[in-house]
């Protein structure tokens, strides 16, 4: 590693930091200037006024604002996500273990997503406007445009209704993780075939290329070792694109299947008015994604060295 | 298929039609603005896809606009005499778990998506296009501190802005438009930036600001008509986006409430039925799907004629 990209990478860690900071307190303030807090339910259940003071001094509520924000700020660099506003448990605690799940799922997904997307991107450019081209490519518009719900229940319905091969829901065991991953990461199949394919073709249409073909190279040895690895350039920064829309549907894709993850969550918290969750849960996706990008950064340079040149 | 090959005549029509920077030849060859546009419309409408999502298009403008009128009834109106009917003469799209027309509530619901899906793009079109201008003409502070705001935006996962946001207003259907426009707005803000930054040191626009026209005008009379383009391929693909959004998030209970007669939150309660009466999940979905589709198949066609460089993006 040379200097010059040593400090390339620390730029981007501190630019990093800044955006996850100010995301942050993008959403502290913004989730602590929606009306009501944790005293809320007790109030309309006509509680005694010294209940609910002992409450909001307990979870800190009656602090002011930016004291409140410090607090929780210098909590979470030493882990802690605050206490939930309904169970009064670590939010911490509850984030790992849902954390843990979407993982999973986000992780089998995109091997899913991956194997379609970019299987089918490549055959789709090689074979262009012919049938298989054609095909891929209505199924990729029709996967775009379908609702993700609608993907999840289609994939209940057959599989676990007219054909019981798969549980309808819950996490229990391997065979519980197929019908999320695969609806999920159909999902992001279709996104992925589109760009894969476009990259694809424009990388076949390049002058090395057809430079490599009239040297009569055999076509295996140009695919192998032009063709695919300059695809896989522009592959390798979508995977960081692709990873976000992965964690934004795993939050309907967990929903429905009831999947103890961080999306079910995040909407369960929501409806039930618990902030410190809901705030942990953003923190947690935000942050994972944002790191995704960061190593995806990292990798590009070193697999294209012309980015490294030209900067 | 014809993509492909009407990819290619419209790169070659742009090539002819489009005037180079710095060949007045070329520029004085230029058929007028107007005629030009006309002429790429007629590549879109060339192919029998956007014919046909054209076609969806308006059906779903004629349901949500003249449609309750011509299908009368109550969408709230229960019966419970008539409860998970399956579609037949009665009730031509079946009955739902109150017995409520499905038929009816489809018709008024079509009001719904497209309300949510023209405001959410409005708002992100707006707000995002005004924001990118000034970004990419004043440069400097104004445009770090307005694309550090784009970024962090960005850093959210798909959706998830979306959702912290509906967390913040309170779930409704406004909350879930103004979202989603939210959510939009970066990427507008990303594109027409670049788009101004090339722009702005154009011959066309350096001569509009010596002869001493004002920023204003600089910015929506010379720059803003260039970017148009851009605008209009952004704003049908992420038609398609807010709608699949909007009813997402309505079933998942962030969106429109029961008893509104929202598609997503109808495949919000079909899914509870799923099994016993399956019309009532893939009905409204079906009209989701369609709607989603006729956009996203224009929205294609609109980009390989009027932007094919963005293609990739």
């Amino acid at each position: 590693m040379n200097p010059r990209l040593g400090r390339s990478v620390l730029s981007r860690i501190l630019r990093m930091v800044c955006t996850l900071w100010l995301l942050i307190t993008l959403v502290f303030f913004a989730l602590h200037l929606a009306p009501g807090d944790a005293a809320n339910t007790l109030i309309s259940a006509g509680a005694d006024a010294n209940v609910i003071a002992a409450l909001r001094a307990e979870l800190g509520l009656d602090q002011p604002l930016w004291m409140q924000y410090v607090s929780y700020l210098g909590g979470l660099l030493r882990g802690d996500f605050g206490l939930s506003w309904r169970s009064g448990t670590s939010v911490s605690a509850q984030l790992a273990s849902a954390f843990a799940h979407t993982l999973l799922l986000a992780c089998a997904a995109l091997l899913v997503a991956s194997v379609l997307g970019i299987g089918g991107g490549v055959l789709a450019a090689f074979y262009r406007n012919g049938a298989f081209d054609v095909g891929a490519r209505i199924l990729a518009l029709v996967g775009i445009s379908a609702p993700i719900f609608v993907i999840n229940l289609l994939g209940i319905y057959l599989f676990a209704y007219k054909y019981p091969i798969f549980p309808t829901s819950g996490a229990r065991g391997w065979d519980s993780l197929v019908l999320p991953a695969v609806t999920l990461g159909l999902f992001v199949a279709a996104m992925m075939l589109r760009l894969v394919r476009s990259a694809t073709l424009e990388v076949l249409g390049q002058d090395y290329v057809r430079a490599a073909y009239s040297r009569g190279i055999p076509s295996r040895s140009v695919i192998w070792q032009h063709v695919v690895p300059n695809t896989l350039i522009t592959v390798i920064t979508m995977l960081g694109v692709q990873f976000g829309l992965l964690l934004g549907g795993s939050v309907i894709t967990e929903t429905v299947f009831a999947w103890p993850g961080l999306g079910q969550m995040t909407i369960h918290a929501i409806k039930i008015q618990d902030m410190p969750i809901v705030q942990g849960a953003v923190i947690v996706f935000a942050g994972s994604f944002m790191l995704v990008n960061f190593f995806v950064d990292l990798l590009y340079p070193t697999l294209d060295p012309r980015v490294e040149a030209s900067r | 298929m014809s993509a492909g090959q009407a990819m290619d005549e419209a790169a070659a029509e742009r090539a002819t039609l489009r005037p180079q920077a710095g060949a007045a030849e070329a520029a004085e060859a230029a058929p007028p603005r107007s005629q030009r546009t006309l002429r790429l419309w007629l590549l879109v409408l060339r192919r029998p896809t956007s014919v046909v999502s054209l076609l969806i298009i308006l059906s779903v403008l004629f349901l949500a606009v003249p449609g309750p009128f011509v299908v009368p009834g109550d969408p709230y109106k229960t019966n419970i005499l008539q409860l998970l009917q399956p579609p037949s003469a009665a009730s031509p799209l079946g009955t739902d778990e109150l017995g409520r027309d499905l038929l009816v509530r489809i018709v008024h619901g079509a009001r719904y998506t497209l309300y949510a899906g023209l405001a959410a793009v409005f708002i992100g079109c707006l707000s995002g296009t005004l924001f990118g201008l000034i970004a990419g003409y004043f440069g400097g502070r104004v445009d770090f501190a307005i694309m550090g705001l784009a970024d962090v935006l960005l850093s959210f996962p798909y959706f998830l802005l979306v959702v912290v946001i509906v967390a913040v207003l309170g779930p409704s259907l406004t909350t879930a438009m103004i979202a989603i426009g939210v959510w939009t707005a970066p990427y507008y803000m990303r594109v027409i930036r670049a788009n101004t930054l090339e722009l702005k040191v154009r011959p066309f626009v350096e001569a509009a600001v010596i002869s001493g026209e004002t920023t204003f005008n600089v910015l929506f009379r010379h720059i803003l008509p260039n970017c148009m383009s851009q605008v209009l391929v952004l704003s049908t693909t992420y038609m398609s986006q807010a709608i699949l959004m909007a009813a997402a998030l309505s079933f998942l209970g962030l969106g429109a409430q029961p008893p509104e007669p929202e598609w997503g939150a109808m495949t919000a309660v079909g899914r509870e039925y799923m099994f016993q009466a399956p019309h009532l999940l893939y009905i409204p979905a079906a009209f989701i799907f369609v709607t989603a589709l006729a956009f996203n198949f224009l929205g294609d066609a609109l980009r390989d004629v009027f932007d094919p460089r963005s293609r990739d993006r």
